[in-house]
């Protein structure tokens, strides 16, 4: 409680966080607003610029790309992509990176050692180019870019947990419990998983900034996401070679990207102060 | 340095070990028969396919491919690539060097400015120049640098004319490499100051786009680093002495607070040379990292596990050599190192 009075008193955060939710109600709620179809090509309407600028008109509040799509629809259903596979990356490297750690820094020995040799091979490699490997497997899809993003994030939540969970482990409470007779898997998980959770939830919003920003990446360099899905990182791709005569094409989907991008840290920021006072 | 020394060198052994084995199951864990992807529509005769497949030993058992492939890596065959024909290696040397100019010059410029911004911050802590950089850090820290780099090249190319769009040299000059690095391989062929000049308009904008986050991270780190040694006891010590606050700060506090920041900027170089995937695709560098997506898109398999494994052994090496360094500029740790 007193960790989420802290966070209501950081500006900056709460800013962020309101920020957020706007972008996921927009998201939850795109079939259901007043917008053109995505992917619907208006003929004769290409490269209108938004409306605010000369030649610009109201049907298409931030103009049309190239081939007469909506601007406006195509980011807002960019959102439903970023940010709900933004979020599927995170469970799972939750998930994953979590019941990975915990076992880790709990049982200890050998099971410890190989999981971290296991991480530090995979942090051997910077993650964009261990996301490039695993889509060079697999072949460039949306999906596959998810994988290969989730697999980047894996480490990170594996060390964070087993770090929290080697310095619970042997407090008082845990050795109480032990004393009063609870079992392996009640101590993991009912015992000490729920005071590791503070570095986990800061690591979870992390973890959204860089699952977006790698799925974007992956996406611009045509190893994610395809044409025609309305992807920001995909939208940027295709802007490149219209940025002289229609610079609104290349603005846009960057700067919802780094928007949210920017929230993230932000609230992760924030999170870390709340729950870690010494920092 | 004995035996601390041997200690790091045997760990950073099995991480080779699993990149190497991710780099060789790379071709063997695509769903399909590689070769016949690799051929693709363009299709093949009969004999180029049995002679692809017999290069990349995909007909012998699996160990016994681990370690061909093991062997030949180590006398420096990593196979051909599957359109130029040539070697592996030697397409990843005509493009290395064009990589490290690009990430030598984007951490240089980052540690230059961001050691000094840090430490601005840090003496200025919680009043404006510290809200303000710290602000624009964090925006530097998250962002898609390949948008960033689009925003430059529509500022500064399109609509400005000061800098060409891509490239490393105009066609005006032909450069013949010979350290690699165009921008003194420009004086060495006696192009002068106007191909120094053309050399440095091709690389700016890319450095720079390269090195944004490098440079809010080190600003952040450095901050960070430096507000930690300023509560130490010698620093109270100090001002205890009469000392000069500049004194305090830039003799005894720095130097401290300097030893992680050297090992994060170390550690950046690694990923200044794949961060060089975004930039080097927005920019047209012909660089290594240029060099593998179009391998992914061409299914150029031998091109992305050389190049793979290449990369990678380089990062791991460079980490190693950063954590002895880190060993050895840590008073408290250099005695680990007798």
């Amino acid at each position: 409680m007193k960790s989420m009075r802290k966070i209501l008193e950081n500006r900056a955060a709460v800013v962020c966080l309101v920020f957020l939710s706007a972008w996921i109600f927009l998201a939850l709620a795109a079939p259901f607003l007043p917008l053109h179809p995505p992917d619907h090509i208006f003929t004769g309407q290409q490269l209108k610029p938004p409306a605010w600028n000369e030649g610009g008109s109201w049907q298409f509040p931030f103009g049309t790309d190239d081939l007469g799509r909506d601007l406006l629809s195509r980011l807002v259903y960019g959102s439903r992509i970023s940010l709900g596979f933004g979020f599927l990356c995170v469970v799972v490297s939750v998930l994953v990176g979590g019941s990975l750690g915990l076992t880790a820094g709990f049982f200890g020995g050998w099971w410890d050692r190989s999981v971290l040799r296991a991480m530090d091979i995979l942090m051997a490699l910077p993650s964009l180019l261990l996301a490039i490997v695993v889509v060079a497997v697999l072949g460039p899809s949306l999906w596959n870019a998810l994988w290969a993003v989730t697999l980047v994030a894996l480490p990170g939540f594996v060390r964070i947990t087993r770090a929290s969970v080697l310095a619970e482990r042997e407090k008082e409470y845990v050795q109480a419990s032990r004393a009063f007779g609870a079992g392996r898997a009640r101590q993991m998980l009912l015992t000490i998983l729920p005071n590791c959770m503070a570095p986990m939830i800061v690591q979870a919003s992390l973890g959204f900034s860089d699952g977006i920003l790698n799925m974007a990446a992956l996406g611009f360099l045509g190893l994610g996401a395809q044409p025609p899905t309305a992807e920001w990182g995909v939208m940027l791709a295709d802007s490149k070679a219209f940025m002289e005569s229609a610079g609104w094409l290349v603005t846009w989907p960057g700067l919802c990207i780094l928007s949210v991008v920017l929230s993230f840290n932000l609230l992760g920021d924030g999170l870390r102060d709340a729950f870690d006072p010494k920092l | 340095m004995g035996s601390f020394l041997v200690k790091r060198i045997l760990h950073a052994l099995p991480t080779l070990f699993g990149v190497s084995v991710i780099a060789f199951l790379l071709i063997r864990l695509i769903p399909g028969d590689p070769v016949l992807l690799m051929v693709g529509e363009r299709g093949a005769s009969p004999e180029r396919i049995a002679e692809m497949r017999a290069n990349l030993g995909l007909d012998l058992p699996l160990w016994e491919q681990y370690v061909r492939f093991v062997g030949n890596a180590l006398q420096g065959d990593l196979g051909e690539s599957v359109f130029s024909r040539r070697p592996v290696w030697s397409e990843f040397a005509d493009r290395f060097p064009a990589t490290l100019e690009l990430s030598l010059i984007a951490l240089a410029w980052s540690v230059l400015i961001g050691i000094p911004l840090g430490v601005l911050a840090a003496i200025k802590r919680r009043r404006w120049p510290d809200h303000v950089l710290m602000s624009a850090s964090l925006v530097g820290y998250s962002m898609p640098i390949f948008w960033w780099g689009l925003v430059l090249i529509l500022f500064f190319s399109v609509r400005l004319g000061w800098t060409p769009v891509s490239g490393r040299m105009s066609a005006a000059f032909d450069v013949e490499p010979f350290t690699g690095f165009f921008l003194i391989d420009v004086w060495i062929r006696g192009l002068g100051w106007a191909g120094f000049k053309d050399a440095l308009a091709h690389l700016i904008l890319p450095a720079l786009v390269l090195g944004t986050i490098p440079v809010a991270a080190i600003a952040r780190m450095t901050r960070s680093s430096l507000l930690e040694v300023l509560r130490e006891d010698y620093v109270r010590t100090a001002k205890a002495k009469g000392l000069s606050f500049f004194q305090i700060v830039f003799v005894h506090a720095l130097s401290n607070a300097l030893i992680p920041v050297v090992t994060v900027i170390g550690l950046m170089l690694g990923t200044l040379l794949t961060g060089a995937v975004l930039t080097e695709t927005l920019f047209s560098w012909p660089g290594v990292g240029r060099w593998l997506v179009t391998s992914v898109q061409a299914r150029d398999y031998p091109v992305l596990q050389g190049g793979v494994l290449l990369l990678a052994v380089i990062i791991v090496v460079v980490n190693t050599f950063v954590d002895v360094l880190y060993m050895w500029l840590n008073p408290r740790l250099r005695g680990n190192l007798q």
